[in-house]
């Protein structure tokens, strides 16, 4: 029977939030009214301009910060008590650390909450995070770059299954970047849930499988890539005239729209240099 | 309970961090030359007035040292980022507290038993006196108090902004030291105010419980019920104002 138990309750969502109202004495509302189902193993990806609620929606999900109306569950039961049990890795926006403890100390002192699993070692995470030349400095001297690299590090401590980043490529170089897209790509694979906001739409549209468009605290769009990918427009660029002019870009909605505007093309004698979908305009359009 | 342990190393680095040592040093260093400056002010003072002297400050450090170190130190984690990190694992916000108290605690029956040794030296070298002070009653006394200090620095400190928490430790604390039964004589007085004034004396903190300073100087005897009921206060008024901490810290938003 448990075996049973436990199979039907992967076919629940990991993450359930249902009418999240969040109001704060000296913004407002923060959310008014989010509903949201993340999948088991899904990647999503929460976009939207400043304000638009992300980091609440992210502080209500780790059971930081309380609704004033709704509800959310997190594999079924409260977020604190998910939080308990070591099944959730949050990176918070501006992560802190204590001034006066070394890398080294820092990831010790987590790495004793972490339940028994298949994590990596402190060594060898500073090692991942290009911090083990700075083991042994306190993290009051790090910049800002390093701050969010040990950060990371950190939420890898401990085996969680779901993964909470708010903004996780702020203030990163690009080796860092790289190393963080891998390291998510990886969790990903092993069936990890994910929730990411960001504010770049490349990463965005590289990693994710889902996502979810906030504006002023309400949901704008929450559909899977694949089905945004089909409702984007096609970038086509092209040139025109005789002798050839210069290259020209034109954005065009849905297939029949694409041919007529081929047919017009054909007809002027202009030449087609490419088309492609571009996801990344539609993201940009909502975000606004 | 298994998260204090690895929270009391972190906190106790983190008060070295904050110069804890440097700190020491400077009350030390400000205590004896402040206590011989006493004895040559004070005509015919001699060992009693020393002795008063050093007796005022193991009553006055924990409470510099609340200030500087307790009083602010969650409300400070909280602005800085701190705690979103800490309580998205699996350590509960009451071991948090908890670990909190009792690193304060161990910090301050180090600074009592360094001043108290170290007084006692040095009365032995300035003052020529052998040191009478029963360092095990004293303790005692100090100790509690300190407990229902600490209490009280968490208790503001996991409500409030560390400027608005310390300031208010520091008035709580004077009104329990020294106006406390300046309230209770107004309280006396009868009608609404009267009323009012006595429900503060009920609800602030009496330190004036813990001040053996006479008894102590002139060797007077104590009776065991002033060391039970003492103790039964320090108990249940610390523990309740820990209780509220840790009520308070739960529904704080982060």
């Amino acid at each position: 029977m448990e075996g049973t138990s436990e199979a039907l309750t992967d076919f629940r969502p990991v993450v359930f939030v249902q009418g999240a109202v969040k109001r704060y004495r000296n913004f407002g509302e923060a959310l008014g009214g989010v509903d949201l189902k993340v999948p088991r193993g899904s990647f999503y990806s929460i976009i939207g301009a400043n304000g638009a609620g992300k980091t609440t929606l992210l502080k209500v999900i780790a059971g930081l910060t309380s609704l004033q109306e709704g509800k959310v569950e997190l594999f079924g039961t409260t977020p604190q008590e998910s939080v308990g049990k070591g099944r959730l890795g949050y990176l918070p926006e501006h992560p802190a650390f204590f001034p006066h403890q070394t890398a080294f100390q820092q990831l010790r002192f987590f790495s004793e909450f972490s339940p028994s699993g298949e994590i990596p070692g402190v060594d060898e995470l500073l090692r991942i995070f290009d911090l083990q030349g700075v083991r042994d400095r306190r993290v009051k001297t790090f910049s800002e770059g390093m701050v969010q690299r040990l950060a990371i590090a950190q939420i890898l401590l401990q085996d969680s299954e779901l993964f909470l980043l708010d903004e996780p490529f702020r203030a990163l170089d690009p080796p860092g970047r790289r190393t963080l897209k891998d390291v998510l790509v990886q969790i990903h694979r092993r069936g990890r849930t994910v929730i990411m906001s960001s504010q770049d739409l490349d990463d965005v549209e590289e990693l994710s499988t889902h996502i979810l468009c906030l504006r002023e605290g309400r949901v704008v769009m929450d559909k899977a890539l694949a089905e945004i990918n089909g409702d984007a427009p096609y970038e086509v660029e092209y040139r025109k005239g005789t002798p050839p002019g210069e290259r020209a870009c034109l954005s065009v909605q849905g297939q029949e729209g694409l041919w007529r505007f081929l047919d017009e093309l054909k007809g002027d004698g202009g030449e087609l240099l490419s088309v492609r979908k571009s996801v990344r305009r539609k993201l940009e359009d909502l975000c606004r | 309970m298994r998260g204090i342990r690895p929270a009391l190393g972190l906190l106790f680095r983190e008060l070295l961090g904050e110069n804890l040592l440097l700190f020491f040093a400077l009350l030390l260093l400000s205590l004896f030359p402040g206590l011989l400056l006493l004895k040559a002010m004070v005509p015919g003072g001699g060992a009693r007035v020393v002795q008063h002297g050093i007796l005022f400050a193991l009553e006055f450090f924990p409470l510099l040292f609340l200030l500087v170190y307790g009083a602010a130190t969650l409300s400070r984690q909280r602005e800085r980022g701190n705690l979103s990190l800490l309580f998205t694992r699996p350590l509960k916000r009451g071991e948090w507290l908890a670990a909190h108290w009792l690193t304060l605690m161990g910090v301050l029956l180090s600074l009592e038993l360094t001043v108290s040794l170290s007084a006692s030296l040095f009365l032995r070298l300035f003052v020529g006196e052998a040191w009478l002070l029963p360092l095990g009653q004293h303790l005692f006394f100090t100790l509690l108090r300190a407990g229902v200090l600490t209490s009280l620095a968490l208790l503001l400190s996991a409500t409030l902004s560390p400027s608005i928490a310390s300031t208010l430790f520091l008035l709580l604390s004077l009104i329990g030291q020294l106006f406390r039964s300046g309230l209770e004589a107004s309280a006396s007085g009868g009608g609404v105010l009267g009323g009012v004034i006595k429900g503060l004396s009920l609800l602030l903190p009496d330190l004036s419980l813990f001040d053996r300073k006479t008894e102590l100087l002139y060797g007077l005897p104590l009776p065991r019920e002033v060391y039970f009921s003492t103790a039964l206060y320090a108990l249940f008024y610390g523990g309740f104002l820990l209780f509220l901490a840790s009520l308070l810290f739960h529904r704080r938003e982060l």
